[in-house]
């Protein structure tokens, strides 16, 4: 591990910056190619309440460079910070939804080699030359963001749910991440790297885990770690509330209230944040007494098993 | 040459090294890095968290992190100009319910801290109150000491592998590419072909409670770590208290030689497979199974272990506590699966009790670093040498 790698004091996560509506931020799913002229769009403000402790661990992960990793309950706004760390920040998000079929070069690059082959064998003496090696190449999401270090642009890069993909999965990216640098193998000579002198270029990477499987040690050891905790106070959950559009302090202030008598009850899943929203928003849309919460009305939104439900029920009806 | 080391690194890094959490050079160079860009230098509680954002890697090292470093005296630095002030080692202390009686009225000038002005609950009678969250006092975290590490149970339960193509396809079947091909001549995309998984099986019968009951904190720190780091495909853990299960028919007992002897073999052929048997899921003894539907599960070639003292704790011979144990052997042996049996006692101990006749017939190992060791082996299907085989 390169332990004297720079320290990167370019940037910081402010807890107290002004948050526009809108920004235009680079387009990501711009042509490809498009990296040496970057396409802005619009894009909406990211509602996310940051508290202090997730703020200093994104600065400490800036600062070292090293790959965020963020834990937490399922639904608590995992995937979300990365998404909102982009937005304050400005700066593209390069996302990598990781199946358990995801290989780690696949973040890196992939290389058409089968359209390749069938190039070369339709190949007729008319066509003069086969098209460049380099067509063939398609970037994938970490790749274009070391892609993007050559022209002097950072991204944030997301990498979520790593536990889903092979265990191998997270080794195979090691030497990447450390060195942020790649060659395509099956081009020689062609190599992707953000400049080591310019840490201030380094893509800024959130991993999110669910804890589904140990990841390794080695990797772990690279990461920066934050465990995002259930924001159980009140007044943020109705801050948070407030954020996603849930206008009617009434019916805030009761959600909040059904939701944290329903995590004090034994329940297989405990609803979580992102539970909470959608009922929120259901029982908004629909117009819903805020006196009528105890009956759990749309329960389906915010619990989701039968077991559970009936025991919401039966504990929810005795004040 | 860089410069030193904050002189309380090196006390940290001992103690959180000796609780199982191998903090290396690396690691404080990145301390020793943020630090210097002006991280956690605002308070303890700051520099306690970037020390669980830089090292923790699960919610139990943040624990473990958090409580050593309330035992190690960590310096604070004067910070010019931050949000917030210096403060002054822990955080006051919400004054004593009798003193909070006795607090004089606000002063005039309202400058008395809010905080003063909490008067704690009364509590009932004069005992001290419950504690009011596991948090309250963090450095009294214990980690217990175990003379196997996790990482040794991992790496000896690693070996336990049979490895079977199984999965999603990833990796390139050569020969199926150019024999599909060759019989087309059209460009295809490669043939893939599912990678190789471990595929292998492992029932752990645990005995619990009685003679066992000294062994609860080790058989549990094994069993993590199995479960842990095995990667195998699937774990089935049962419990059960002396013996799976009785042996309905004991008869042949009756037809032995000598009644007070401590040797079955005279019998052995006489005994038939354990029939019934109840285990349980859960560590209390609760949730119980019938053990012959556990036993349907497994699979010809995979393996069964148990971990029983088999009466070397205690020093004592039964001799249907032998015949129930062969009887269960006989039935794992039914399934064509592969049995060890893992004794935290040691060698020494077993002779002239009933581990010591069972390690006769049963493989037998003490449940240390080369016992496990041994005991995979015979899970892998390595035979056994034993004295009287069934």
């Amino acid at each position: 591990m390169n332990v004297s790698r720079g320290v990167d004091t370019s940037m910081r996560l402010d807890l107290d910056d002004d948050v526009p509506a809108q920004r235009p931020i680079e387009d990501v799913e711009a042509a490809p190619g498009a990296l040496g002229r970057p396409q802005l769009r619009t894009v909406p403000a990211e509602p996310y309440l940051l508290t202090a402790d997730l703020c200093d661990a994104v600065n400490v992960a800036i600062t070292l460079g090293r790959p965020l990793l963020v834990q937490g309950d399922p639904g608590v706004g995992k995937t979300r910070l990365a998404h909102a760390v982009a937005y304050r920040l400005g700066l593209p998000l390069e996302q990598a939804h990781i199946k358990s079929t995801s290989r780690g070069r696949d973040l890196l690059y992939t290389f058409d080699a089968v359209r390749r082959l069938s190039d070369a064998q339709l190949h007729r003496p008319w066509t003069k030359t086969l098209p460049d090696d380099r067509s063939y190449v398609r970037l994938g999401p970490l790749g274009r963001a070391i892609a993007r270090a050559r022209h002097g642009r950072r991204s944030v890069v997301l990498i979520d749910e790593i536990d889903k993909a092979d265990l191998d999965f997270p080794n195979d990216l090691l030497r990447e991440l450390d060195e942020l640098r790649f060659d395509i193998d099956e081009v020689p000579g062609l190599r992707y790297e953000v400049p080591p002198d310019r840490p201030d270029l380094r893509p800024i990477i959130i991993v999110t885990n669910n804890e589904e499987k140990q990841l390794p040690g080695a990797f772990l050891r690279r990461c920066a770690f934050h465990y995002v905790e259930f924001p159980e106070h009140p007044d943020d959950l109705d801050a948070i509330l407030d954020m996603h559009g849930i206008a009617d302090a009434a019916l805030r202030g009761g959600a909040i209230d059904v939701l944290q008598r329903l995590r004090g009850v034994e329940l297989a899943r405990k609803p979580g944040l992102s539970e909470l929203l959608d009922w929120a928003r259901c029982l908004q849309s629909d117009d819903v007494d805020p006196q009528s919460l105890t009956t759990l009305p749309k329960i389906g939104a915010l619990v989701k098993q039968r077991a559970d439900q009936d025991r919401a029920r039966k504990r929810l009806s005795t004040p | 040459m860089s410069p030193p080391m904050p002189a309380f690194l090196h006390d940290l890094v001992i103690r959180l090294r000796r609780r199982g959490l191998p903090i290396g050079v690396d690691d404080c160079a990145a301390l020793r890095t943020v630090l210097s860009t002006g991280h956690g230098l605002r308070s303890p509680d700051e520099l306690r968290a970037l020390c669980v954002t830089l090292w923790a890697k699960s919610r139990r090292d943040a624990e473990l992190i958090v409580s050593t470093l309330h035992l190690v005296d960590v310096p604070e630095w004067p910070v010019e100009g931050g949000a917030a002030p210096v403060t002054d080692g822990p955080p006051v202390a919400f004054p004593a319910p009798e003193s909070a009686v006795e607090l004089p009225p606000p002063a005039a000038d309202a400058e008395m801290p809010e905080a003063l002005t909490i008067t704690a609950p009364t509590r009932l009678g004069d005992g001290l109150g419950p504690p009011r969250s596991g948090r309250s006092a963090p450095f009294l975290m214990l980690q217990p000491q175990y003379p196997l590490s996790q990482r040794e149970v991992a790496q000896v339960w690693r070996r336990l592998r049979l490895p079977v193509r199984q999965g999603p396809p990833t990796e390139l079947d050569v020969d199926a590419t150019v024999v599909r091909y060759a019989s087309t001549g059209v460009a295809m995309p490669p043939v893939l072909a599912p990678r190789r998984v471990n595929a292998a099986r492992l029932l752990l019968l645990v005995d619990l409670n009685g003679s066992m009951t000294p062994f609860h904190g080790l058989v549990e720190h094994v069993l993590r770590a199995i479960v842990r780091a095995a990667r195998l495909d699937e774990i089935t853990i049962a419990y059960f208290h002396n013996s799976p299960g009785r042996s309905p028919d004991r008869s042949p007992l009756a037809d032995l030689p000598d009644p007070l002897g401590a040797e079955l073999d005279p019998v052995l052929d006489r005994i038939t497979p354990l029939p019934g048997g109840r285990v349980y899921r859960n560590p209390d003894l609760t949730g119980s199974r019938p053990l012959p539907a556990l036993l349907a599960d497994t699979t010809p070639g995979s393996s069964v272990a148990v971990i029983s003292d088999a009466g070397a704790m205690r020093g004592s011979f039964a001799i249907t506590r032998l015949y129930d144990a062969v009887a269960f052997a006989l039935a794992v042996a039914a399934r064509r699966a592969h049995l060890a049996w893992l004794n935290p006692l040691a060698r020494g101990r077993w002779a002239g009790t009933t581990a010591g006749q069972l390690a006769r017939h049963v493989p037998m190992f003490p449940l240390d670093r080369d016992g496990m060791y041994a005991a995979v082996d015979v899970l892998r299907g390595r035979p056994a040498t034993l004295e009287r085989p069934l």
